[in-house]
This record gives C-alpha cells, sequence and structure tokens, in this order.
C-alpha cells in the first residue's frame, strides 16, 4: 500500500464480490482521491462501518471487530475482544487505545491488558435492548465524559463517562446519526427528519420535508448535508430540505476539509459518489459497490 | 450395554463411515481428508485439498486471503490431527493462511466456537509466529480465545446452551469441541470441554428417535423440516447412537469427519438412553434466551422445551420466550409431531410464514430499511408465503403428553393472515366433526383446525431451476389457515393404549374443544381422549388439569434418570445402574460472559 492513510479520502466499501460468513460489504479500507486510484490499506478485508482519524492512526470499526493502522507500523492490529463486536460508531477519547465504541450491545471503553490487548468495559447493561443498540456517537465536545448516543430507542446521554445516563426527549424513534456544528448538535432519526439540539437533552426539528431514515450529517461551509435512505439532502434548521443527486440509500457523505464545495457519498447499495460544485452534479466512482464508510483527508474540518 | 461393547460397536461404526467417506471421495476436503490420511496419500493430493479449500483456488498471496470460521477450524484439527503425517508443504500452507490471511469470527455462536477454537489452536502451535490478521501476540490471541470458550461453556452450563438442539449446526459445536478436547494445551480448558460434550451428547440422546432429532429446534436446514432425519449431525447420531441402517450420504458429511477419527467417545450410558423407549415419557429443557438485540424493550426469556417421548411418535414443543412482535428467528422450529418414516412422511407441523424484515435487523446489524431486500435476495425462500420453518412471533403453545394445542393471533398489519399446516402424503386422512384423523398403524392422528381452512399441496424442489420434477425439499398437502386467528389442536395415542381408531375417533370428536373464549378472550380449553384438559390463552396463563404451568420451574434437564437443577453446572445422568456426573464449578458470584452472538 503505497497511498497515504491521512493524506487521501478513505472509503470502507467493497470492490469485488466476497464469500465470506454472512458479508454483504467486506473488502476493508481503501486510500485514494476521487480522481485517482485507489488501493486497499493493508490485508484487511473487513466491512467497515465507521472511520476515524485519531493520534496519527485511523480506526476502522467494522462486523466482526475493530482495527487501528499506525502507517509506521504499515499493518492493522484489532482492537476488539472476545466482548466487542459489530462496531456500528466510534469516537476519539483520551488515554489508550482512546476510543469510544458503539455496538448492538451497547457502548464501552478499553484499557490494554498486561498482553497488550484491548480490554472493553460496557456501560450499557442495564438498559433495554433497544437503548443498547447504539447506531452513533459523539463526544461532547465541552466535556469528554458526556457522550451523546443515538440508539435504535432514541437519542440517550451517558454522563460522568459512562456512570449515568439519561433520555433525551428525541426518544421512540431511532437515531442513527450525530453531528456537532454550528455550536449545536445535529441528530438524524429513522422517520421524523434531522433534530437540532443546544444542550443534546431538548430537541427541535430541524427543517422539514425529510423522507426516510438519516444515516449520516455532515457540514460543508455554511451548508449542513446528510445522507438519507432516500438520496442526499441539504437544508439547514428552519427550510425545508432539498434533494441532491441520484435516489438511493446513501449511508455515509464525507466534505473536503480544503475544498467545501467537494464531497464524497458512499451507498450500500450503490457505491461511491463524488460532487465537485457541492452536489449539482455527481459522477460515480466505478468499482465500488457497497460504501457504508467515508472519511475525508485529514484536515481542519476533520 | 458394557463400555467394551459400546467401544467396540462404536469402532465398526467409525471404520463404516471412514470407509464410505473414502470410497465416495468426500474425503477430498479439508473437512473430510481425515478419512482420506490413514490410505497415506500422496504429498501432492494433501496440498491440492488445502489448497483448493483455502486457497479458492487462486493465486493469491495468503495475505490477500479471506477466512472464516468454515476455514479456521478444519484447516487447524486437520494439522493438529495429522501433525506428523502431513506433507511439510501442506503444514506450510495451513500456517501462511492461518498467520496471513486476513481471518473474521462471523456472527453466531458455532462461527464464533469454531473460530475461536483454531485460533486458539494456531496460537499454541507458534507461540512465536506473527498473526497479520491480529496484530497481537499469540499469547493474546490465546487468551482472548480461550476467555470465550471458557465462558461460553459456564453460560450453556448454568443456563442452557444458546443455539439449542440444532439438525444443522450441533455438529459444528461437537467438533469444535472434540477438536479442542483432543489437541488443546490447557488441561483445564480440556475437562470444561468435556463436560460440555456430556451436555451437548445428552442433548442428542434426550429427544433422539429412530435416528432422528426430536422437539423443537433452535435452527432447523431451511425447507427441510418435513424431513424425517436431517442435518449433519447425523454422522454422529449414528455413530454414538446406532441402531438404525447406515447411509451412505447422511452418515458421511464431512463436518463430521474429525469428530469420527479422533478418540473422544461418549459414555456408553447415553447410548441405551437415546433407544430407551420401553415407557413413555416426557423431556423438559431449558435452554439459554434467544440473543435479539433490537425491536425489542426487554430481553428475551429462556428457552423451554417440552418433548413427548413416546414409543412410535414424538411430540415436542417450545416456549420461546422472544421478547418482541419483531422477533422471529429465521430458522427456527418451534414445534412438531414426528415418526418413523421417509422424509416428508412423518411430520406434522404448521406455521405462519411471517416475514416482517425486522426479523432479520433483530439479530443483524443492517439497515432495517435494506435488510428485507439485501437478505432475502440471496435467500428467498425466507420470505415466501408457504414457508413451514421460522419463528412467528404471533404463536404460542401448550402441550401436555400428545396432546397440543397452538394459537396464533396475527395482527392487522401483518402480510400474511393465515397459517400453514404440513401433512404427509403418505397417510390417508379421514374428516369427520371438524376434525381430521389418521390411522399410522402404531400410533392414530387426530388434528382439529382453528379457522376455516383449504386443502392444497406443496412440492418444492432443491434444483429447481425450471420445473419441479422431484419434490426433494418438500412434499406434501398443505393446509391454509384462512384466519388471523387461527390455531391448531393435535392430539397423538399409541394404537395399543386404545381400543380402536374408529374408537378413539369417537372419542376425540365427542369432545369439542371449547373455543367459546377465542378469540375474543384469546382463550381456548381442550380435553384429551386421556383425560386431561388443556387451558391455553394466548399470551396468558397456560394450565393442564386446572393447575397453572409453571415454566420457570424448569430445570436444565429433566428426564428419567437424570438430575440437572438449573444454575448450578452439576447434572447427573443415570440409567440401568451407571451414572455420569459432571460438574462445572461454577462460582455462582462470578458474572457470566456476556453474549455477543446470535444464538
Amino acid at each position: 500500500m503505497t497511498a497515504d492513510a491521512c493524506s487521501n479520502w478513505l472509503v470502507g466499501g467493497n470492490v469485488t464480490a466476497t464469500s465470506s460468513i454472512h458479508v454483504i460489504q467486506g473488502n476493508g479500507l481503501y486510500a485514494g482521491s476521487p480522481d485517482g486510484e485507489w488501493a486497499r490499506i493493508g490485508q484487511n478485508q473487513a466491512t467497515a462501518l465507521a472511520l476515524l482519524r485519531h493520534r496519527g492512526q485511523v480506526l476502522m470499526s467494522a462486523n466482526h471487530g475493530l482495527y487501528s493502522w499506525a502507517s509506521s507500523a504499515g499493518r492493522w492490529t484489532q482492537l476488539q475482544d472476545e466482548t466487542l463486536t459489530e462496531i456500528l460508531a466510534i469516537a476519539p477519547l483520551s488515554g489508550d487505545p482512546g476510543v469510544l465504541a458503539g455496538c448492538p450491545y451497547g457502548v464501552a471503553t478499553a484499557h490494554r491488558d498486561e498482553l497488550g490487548a484491548a480490554r472493553w468495559t460496557f456501560y450499557s447493561d442495564h438498559l433495554s435492548p433497544d437503548e443498547r443498540y447504539t447506531n452513533a456517537l459523539l463526544i461532547d465536545p465541552n466535556d469528554e465524559s458526556r457522550w451523546l448516543v443515538g440508539s435504535e430507542a432514541g437519542l440517550i446521554v451517558y454522563s460522568q463517562a459512562g456512570a449515568k445516563t439519561a433520555r433525551s426527549d428525541l426518544f421512540d424513534t431511532p437515531v442513527r446519526a450525530l453531528h456537532y456544528a454550528q455550536n449545536g448538535f445535529w441528530a438524524g432519526s429513522d422517520d421524523r427528519g434531522i433534530f437540532y439540539s443546544e444542550d443534546g437533552v431538548r430537541w427541535t426539528g430541524a427543517g422539514t420535508g425529510i423522507e426516510g431514515a438519516v444515516y449520516a450529517i455532515a457540514i460543508a461551509g455554511e451548508q449542513l448535508i446528510a445522507a438519507t435512505q432516500h438520496g442526499l439532502i441539504s437544508g439547514d434548521d428552519q427550510r425545508a430540505w432539498q434533494r441532491l443527486g441520484p435516489r438511493m440509500l446513501f449511508a455515509a457523505i464525507a466534505v473536503d476539509p480544503q475544498d467545501p464545495a467537494r464531497w464524497l457519498a458512499g451507498a450500500s447499495p450503490g457505491g461511491l459518489w463524488h460532487t465537485a460544485d457541492a452536489g449539482r452534479s455527481w459522477r460515480q466512482i466505478d468499482r465500488f459497490k457497497h460504501v457504508r464508510a467515508v472519511l475525508a483527508p485529514a484536515g481542519d474540518a476533520q | 450395554m458394557t463400555s467394551s461393547t459400546y467401544q467396540a460397536e462404536v469402532a465398526a461404526r467409525t471404520e463404516q463411515i471412514l470407509h464410505a467417506a473414502h470410497e465416495s471421495g468426500s474425503d477430498r476436503s479439508l473437512w473430510g481428508a481425515h478419512a482420506l490420511m490413514p490410505h497415506k496419500p500422496a504429498a501432492a493430493e494433501i496440498v491440492e485439498i488445502v489448497r483448493n479449500h483455502l486457497w479458492r483456488k487462486t493465486d493469491s498471496p495468503a495475505s490477500g486471503l479471506l477466512g472464516g470460521p468454515f476455514e479456521i477450524l478444519p484447516c487447524m484439527l486437520l494439522l493438529c490431527r495429522w501433525e506428523h503425517e502431513l506433507p511439510t508443504e501442506a503444514t506450510a500452507l495451513i500456517r501462511d493462511f492461518m498467520t496471513q490471511a486476513h481471518l473474521e469470527r462471523g456472527n453466531t455462536e458455532n462461527h464464533w466456537l469454531m473460530a475461536y477454537g483454531g485460533m486458539l489452536l494456531a496460537a499454541e502451535r507458534w507461540p512465536d509466529a506473527d498473526f497479520a490478521w491480529s496484530g497481537l501476540r499469540a499469547a493474546a490471541i490465546a487468551a482472548e480465545a480461550t476467555r470465550w470458550i471458557s465462558g461460553i461453556i459456564e453460560r450453556s452450563a448454568v443456563q442452557g446452551h444458546h443455539e439449542y438442539d440444532s439438525t444443522g449446526y450441533h455438529i459444528e459445536h461437537m467438533t469444535a469441541y472434540i477438536g479442542l478436547y483432543e489437541h488443546a494445551h490447557s488441561a483445564e480448558l480440556r475437562a470444561q470441554i468435556e463436560n460440555m460434550l456430556t451436555l451437548l451428547v445428552a442433548d442428542m440422546a434426550l429427544e433422539y428417535f429412530n435416528g432422528a432429532w426430536a422437539g423443537g429446534h433452535s435452527r432447523e436446514g431451511y425447507r427441510q423440516n418435513t424431513w424425517t432425519r436431517l442435518g449433519p449431525i447425523q454422522p454422529l447420531q449414528y455413530l454414538y447412537f446406532g441402531g438404525i441402517d447406515f447411509d451412505h450420504i447422511a452418515h458421511t458429511h464431512g463436518f463430521a469427519i474429525p469428530s469420527v477419527v479422533a478418540s473422544y467417545r461418549p459414555p456408553a450410558l447415553f447410548a441405551e438412553m437415546a433407544w430407551d423407549r420401553a415407557k413413555a415419557h416426557v423431556v423438559k429443557k431449558t435452554k439459554a434466551p434467544r440473543t435479539i438485540y433490537r425491536h425489542a424493550r426487554e430481553i428475551a426469556r429462556p428457552v423451554r422445551k417440552y418433548t413427548y417421548m413416546s414409543r412410535s411418535f414424538a411430540l415436542g414443543s417450545t416456549q420461546l420466550g422472544l421478547p418482541g412482535t419483531q422477533c422471529g428467528p429465521i430458522d427456527l422450529t418451534a414445534w412438531d409431531l414426528t415418526w418413523d418414516g421417509p422424509n416428508h412422511q412423518a411430520i406434522v407441523a404448521c406455521n405462519h410464514p411471517y416475514n416482517s424484515p425486522d426479523r432479520f435487523s433483530a439479530f443483524l446489524h443492517g439497515f432495517p430499511q435494506h435488510i428485507g431486500r439485501s437478505i432475502a435476495t440471496g435467500k428467498p425462500y425466507l420470505q415466501w408465503p408457504d414457508r413451514l420453518f421460522g419463528a412467528s412471533p404471533y404463536e404460542r403453545m401448550l402441550q401436555h403428553e400428545g396432546g397440543i394445542v397452538v394459537l396464533y393471533d396475527i395482527p392487522q398489519r401483518d402480510a400474511h393472515p393465515f397459517v400453514n399446516i404440513f401433512l404427509p402424503h403418505g397417510q390417508t386422512w379421514s374428516e369427520r366433526g371438524g376434525w381430521i384423523f389418521a390411522d399410522a398403524g402404531d400410533f392414530h392422528i387426530g388434528l382439529y383446525a382453528i379457522g376455516p381452512y383449504e386443502w392444497t399441496d406443496i412440492l418444492e424442489a432443491n434444483n429447481a431451476n425450471i420445473l419441479v420434477r422431484e419434490g426433494d425439499l418438500i412434499d406434501g398437502w398443505l393446509l391454509r389457515i384462512h384466519s388471523r386467528t387461527a390455531g391448531l389442536v393435535v392430539e397423538v395415542v399409541e394404537a395399543d393404549e386404545v381400543e380402536s381408531f374408529a374408537h378413539f375417533c369417537r372419542q376425540r370428536v365427542a369432545l369439542v374443544p371449547d373455543l367459546s373464549g377465542w378469540p375474543d378472550d384469546k382463550r381456548v380449553q381442550v380435553q384429551t381422549t386421556a383425560g386431561h384438559a388443556l387451558d391455553i390463552t394466548h399470551d396468558g396463563a397456560h394450565r393442564v388439569d386446572g393447575e397453572e404451568v409453571d415454566y420457570d420451574a424448569y430445570p436444565l434437564y429433566a428426564a428419567p434418570g437424570v438430575e440437572a437443577p438449573l444454575g448450578t453446572g452439576r447434572v447427573k445422568f443415570a440409567k440401568n445402574g451407571d451414572e455420569v456426573a459432571v460438574d462445572f464449578g461454577i462460582d455462582p458470584n462470578k458474572p457470566l460472559l456476556p453474549m455477543r452472538v446470535i444464538g
């Protein structure tokens, strides 16, 4: 692998059919650019579900594990243990390995054991199955011990580093997307559109006209954009959201930190799509079939 | 039967299975090669088998390969069992694969057991190797695998097996545990594994019925639950229990071959239990709650099984304990009536073909908005309206001995407002007084459909690209009850326990099921000809002879000669003066390993 994991776009998706166990996606993580070549990073062929750059490493959460890639070592290292799997969301924390993980069984942090392996502690065992099931995570930028968790039951606020949990008023709908922008929190739900909150506890509907589930939210300059069940949309907290580009299930979207008009969006199924003009025109990047995770090159917006 | 007699019989069946596997050529797989090795094959032949299975006929370097449980376990079992006979190149290929390929655990209990089993064996064999797929040291890989294997054994000992009594997957548990019993380094782990194997063999023996596995199953082959004997568990059933004709195909399934050549053999007592049908008896089992991680506001309750093992038939049912209306494990079989006969000719079952896509996302992390299509495009039969397998969240049942009442309360939003009943072609059915009867010779069957129904047939073939010529998958009568509040009453009696078939029919017709509370009060009451009163309220109380059934009082196992209180990890099996006792040494204060996979 010659592409650098920091300076390139990263895409978790599949380019070839795979015959592994119950794998719809697979094939691991690719680095490249919309107009150039794409190369797989290392040998990992997991189904990437979320990506994060953190302290010089790339973290990839996947169907069967959580992995870190250190360019200096040129290899993947597993971070999962026998209690962590199907990791749908990750967020950065201090410490080692320094990551908050969300999976169908709840929210967990890790420490290193004497053999160097990450060992996970869960904070969700007292919750109901739908409350445990974690789709999205967001660390409060003002308090690292306060975590916003998009669960299958709604948005739950974990405080005191997981010691306490409380329901927000965004509840009884699955929350699959969380984002912090414009000094506030944004959440995407399954059937009620996008919500805005200043404190993460009290939420108000943001704009109108959103059709289907919202899987990812990002900001492009001053413009909010989202990946939804029926395509990409842009808008704000006041007006009707506008649909952009092809109509398909977009699961991920990322914005170039150096050029806010340049986005990559991942669809499953549908592959990888690129726009260089803030969504007015789109081009499919061939070879990708299913994409669940996209990460822009390192920069301020990340 | 003495132990030596039993061991001699098992040894003879071992040779029979291995010989047949070799003669048929099914020993040219990574699983089956254990039957080839005693014939001292050429090195190139073994290398080809390894390459074909692990490399999938590609020229990829090992680092480009992808492996899962079905590669990880069999390659390590082959290596460990034949370590000194394998050609050097084959050993090197296996080592390359296990250290350099990208390995994944899968997402079911059998997957993780096979994966962790193989990974542990590899980490112990090559403690200084660089396991590129992990990045961790071998010691850390071994520690993780040991924690999970030990933990899942403790869970099973305390609250029952998760992926319970699966005709398809029990063999994968058995083969993984037997491989670890034979080859793992830790004596402590091997002792716990031997205890676990005792439970798994007991599971097989307690509901063994003339080569079939009676009762409810967590997972049973897609479109095969009208088969009498099915699943890759059959070779071990035959090997351990014998008593039926050898089947060159069913009894040589590759998944079992590593266990056939192993030194592990269960105590003879279980073969005697498997064949003891002198007197009808009830088998009760508690199994672990199903792992439902979404579309549920509460966790599942324990599974309770009730199986009536009569002399000429077996009737089994399950209290599934599912926590929500969106939960329907896709290959679960909750109940059936079975007897000895050819496939499709010896089963009665019914099912509501629940097909909400949420039944996939209750177990799988794909988006609920798309998972119905993404799963069903690959396995369309999972969503077919004629489906006879798979759980419905709207099904409830109450059984006592040879009588059972099955009720459905299907909401308006469900796409399939009907229930399918499967009846074999091979019986001559008659209708009288609302009852459907069959004289099966040694026993008699009476069925009463609750709701308007019509007869049609069902015929499905395995290789039906254009035209179904032979119903090798399903072949029989399909009775469809067109009602959202459908139900079925079944009573089965031994022929020599009633005056005559005609008398049974008259008796049965005279005892009209009391439907005065159905569906408004959701209650049905049925008198059996044997004199018992079954009283079931859908989502309410179950009473037998006026006494409420306390499913929570079920032990881990209840059957003649078995003592197995729930939650203790201590089980005792006794038969004809012989006794097998296991004690898992459970520390009640130690939390159980969390369950993180489908099971």
